[in-house]
């Protein structure tokens, strides 16, 4: 009897014993193992479309840091970009690969790549102007469903090759992915290009207003520069910003951090402006119907860093209480300023100018049709009247291409 | 554990938890995937007041908490199968307990397949389903044969983790989420919002579980008041998550979604670690909870069996509980098929298992008092006093 209980307890111990190494030895991730030196991290991604045989055509081209210690092709094909393979080994490997489709575009880097491409590090998205144009469905679509494909990638548009962008050496930076991405943090202080965006913020956007937003690289002197926005209606690229445009839309979509402002001198008659380094504390947009019309009124206050007050007699620590005729609007600096002594540029005063942002009598009104519109004569009080066709019921945002910088000039 | 038939059960010394461990436990029953799927259909149907709706759901689920107290409370000392046994006689208080039995299996199958697909979609592709399976049962089955005191241990040791998780996540999301999504409140009306609190009621499947706890409690002093603060320490993550997802994916994205709340933390960035990714451990804590709530699932069903069946050990009604759930994970199935199924029944499973049969069996044991004109068939008898 005790002998029994014993072997079957022994015989227990070893189904247990056996079951648990092979569980372990199964779900240990053998089926997905796959060396480090064995795949590649794919960091940035350019889309073109072209037209072969009158049959549109998707080539993809895809940037790989080239793995420390690998031979003069790193273990893997070389493509159409700027990899040559010369004597100066590039800190990236460029291939490309084409499809029908995005999707078969995408899997033709499979026949090209030796090891297993590594999609989960994807941070940047170059599309071409002319794959924007005929739209960027397919691109949201793959990137936002596929769980292979990074979705926080963020988008830039470019009137160059994308398969160019991707293939160039940035400055002070072996991948253009990176340097792009580099931008994005330079946005808070540079609000001449937009706020890139991953997947999922421009689908919400497209899906909720039909038009967005994205930020436009170009090749120039010998860098790749971001300056103004593609403008994105109906999922195609419609249209460009220039810079201060851009800007502008910036401070109406709330999305400025800081920017460098520019503003009559409320003192004298002096014809250089006073320049200060604006921080955004809050704006506010309201909409109402006027005339039948949607009126928007956007109200922005600021803090500011005087950076130029050199051909102005302002003197911050007694700023004047009445506009002089003529100016934006009283810029109210310094009232609960606390600080004392002697004021110079750099000074930080508290700038309550929510007339910065109000655009003047001639080019208050805003006619067209959301990112479309332009300034024209006309138009009273401080808000932009936007004349709006409207389309499937959607009433665009308020993007009104109006930048406190533009007005200060205008005046 | 000394079984005698027929009587309520004294417990071994490491099954018996005190009031208050009844919190991680209803934590860990109501969390499992609840807060992977459950949102996007929510939202589906609430639109921007989802949030409203997770709100009201769970006043229904406190609701049926209070009720199972009131049972627990006729019967001291006496789990469901004593309970339903001693109201509505032995077979049909037998058949009772199987039904819930059947349905803590079936619950038990979902999440695990549910579990074993999300983890090959997302980390471990070329792993066949059905090794994660097994490799989860295996564990469940062990910890559950040791009794409900080290799963309530576990238990409390993943609420922490719980609540570590989903805050951090929070702040990670909002840098490009947009508060005004969530506006204006209440435009569609309340029928939206009262279709999403049915839908959010629904999820909250596994509070019946409190139903087996009675004769594991050293008191039931303090659990009623555990029990209401587990269901808010589910219910305040899941009402920040739900308002999270509308304001970041907004109603119509985040209904578009198949797993919104996986979307959001692929989306979530940590400054300074750009190209950093949170989705695999956020994956690999959640398999945690997942494990708790399966653990769990699995002992009360072997519990249950064991009792009514008046067998000496829950060991083999657990490992029987584990091959059926086995044996159902092999059936292939789509994913999103059987999360809408799951929808689907759960929208009148769980008020029948959580309202309505601890409303019949209160009913019927309170008539059964007052028509024989003697004490409620769960008070203890004078006679037995001494036992």
């Amino acid at each position: 009897m005790k002998q029994g209980r014993q072997a079957r307890q022994r015989l227990s111990s070893i189904v247990l014993a056996l079951a648990v190494c092979g569980l372990a030895a199964a779900a240990a991730g053998c089926w997905d193992y796959r060396d480090l030196e064995r795949r590649s991290s794919i960091m940035g991604m350019g889309v073109d479309k072209t037209s072969e045989n009158g049959e549109a055509v998707y080539r993809v081209t895809v940037e790989i840091p080239r793995p420390s210690g690998a031979g003069p092709s790193g273990g893997m094909a070389q493509g159409g970009g700027g990899d040559g393979g010369g004597e100066s080994m590039p800190p990236k490997v460029v291939v490309s690969g084409e499809g029908s489709t995005f999707g078969a575009a995408l899997i033709s880097l499979s026949s090209r790549i030796e090891r297993l491409p590594l999609w989960e590090h994807l941070l940047s998205v170059v599309v071409s102007e002319s794959a924007a144009r005929e739209g960027l469905s397919s691109m949201i679509d793959a990137l936002a469903r596929s769980t292979m494909l990074n979705s926080r990638a963020r988008l830039f548009i470019t009137e160059n090759r994308a398969e160019d962008v991707i293939a160039f050496l940035p400055l002070m930076h072996p991948l253009t992915s990176q340097f792009l991405r580099g931008l994005e943090e330079q946005f808070a202080e540079f609000p001449r290009f937009h706020r890139p965006q991953d997947v999922h913020s421009l689908d919400r956007l497209l899906e909720e207003t039909n038009a967005a937003l994205l930020p436009r690289v170009v090749l120039t002197e010998g860098n790749i520069v971001a300056e103004g926005a593609a403008v994105i209606h109906h999922g195609r690229l419609a249209g460009w910003l220039d810079p201060i445009a851009t800007e502008g839309t910036n401070w109406w979509l709330g999305q400025v951090k800081s920017a460098i402002v520019e503003f009559p001198c409320p003192e004298g008659r002096s014809a250089e402006p006073v320049t200060a380094r604006a921080r955004a504390a809050r704006s506010v947009v309201t909409a109402r119907l006027q005339d039948g019309l949607p009126a928007f009124k956007g109200t922005f206050d600021v803090q500011g860093r005087l950076l130029d007050v050199a051909h102005c007699s302002l003197n911050p620590e007694n700023p004047p209480r009445s506009p002089p005729p003529g100016s934006v609007r009283r810029p109210h600096l310094g009232a609960d300023d606390p600080g004392g002594g002697e004021a110079s540029p750099g000074d930080e005063h508290r700038l309550s100018a929510p007339g910065l942002a109000r655009a003047p009598p001639h080019a208050r009104r805003v006619e067209g049709a959301g990112l479309g519109g332009r300034l024209s004569p006309g138009g009273r009080g401080g808000d932009g009247v936007l004349r709006h066709r409207r389309r499937r019921g959607t009433v665009p945002g308020p993007y009104v291409s109006v930048t406190p910088s533009q007005i200060c000039r205008a005046r | 554990m000394t079984d005698g038939p027929g009587s309520p059960r004294r417990e071994r010394a490491n099954d018996l938890i005190p009031p208050q461990a009844l919190a991680p436990l209803t934590v860990a029953m109501l969390v499992d995937l609840n807060f992977l799927g459950v949102p996007k259909v929510i939202i589906e149907r609430a639109g921007r007041d989802a949030w409203i709706s997770v709100l009201l759901g769970s006043a229904v689920t406190v609701l049926a908490v209070v009720l199972m107290f009131r049972l627990l409370r006729r019967h001291p000392g006496k789990t469901l199968v004593e309970m339903s046994e001693d109201v509505l006689g032995r077979f049909l208080g037998g058949a009772v307990v199987l039904l819930y039995a059947l349905f803590w299996t079936a619950v038990t199958a979902s999440i695990v397949q549910m579990q074993s697909y999300l983890f090959t979609r997302a980390l471990l592709p070329n792993t066949p389903p059905l090794i994660l399976t097994l490799y989860m049962l295996a564990l469940a089955f062990y910890l559950a044969r040791h009794g409900v005191e080290p799963l309530s241990r576990l238990c409390l040791l993943f609420l922490g983790l719980f609540l570590l998780t989903l805050v951090p996540l929070g702040l990670l999301v909002t840098a490009r989420a947009e508060g005004a999504r969530l506006l204006p409140i209440m435009e569609d009306g309340w029928m939206p919002v009262l279709r999403g609190a049915a839908t959010a009621y629904a999820a909250s499947h596994g509070t019946e579980f409190l139903l087996m706890m009675g004769a594991f409690l050293t008191t039931l002093r303090g659990g009623l008041k555990a029990s209401c603060v587990g269901v808010a320490l589910v219910v305040v993550p899941a009402v920040f998550v739900t308002a999270l997802l509308v304001v970041r994916f907004g109603p119509h994205g985040s209904a578009a979604l198949a797993w919104p709340t996986l979307s959001l933390v692929e989306v979530a960035e940590v400054p300074g670690f750009t190209g950093f990714r949170l989705d695999p451990i956020f994956l690999s804590v959640w398999t945690l909870f997942v494990f708790a709530s399966v653990s769990f699932h699995l002992y009360l069903t072997g519990l249950a069996l064991q009792r009514v069946f008046r067998l000496r050990s829950v060991d083999w009604t657990l490992l029987g509980t584990a091959v059926v759930v086995t044996g159902v994970c092999l059936v292939p199935v789509n994913p999103l098929d059987l999360l809408s199924m799951v929808d689907q029944t759960m929208q009148w499973m769980v008020p029948v298992f959580t309202l309505a049969i601890p409303i019949v069996l209160i009913t019927v044991d309170a008539i059964r008092g007052s028509i024989q004109g003697q004490r409620p068939s769960g008070e203890p008898d004078p006679g037995r006093a001494g036992e």
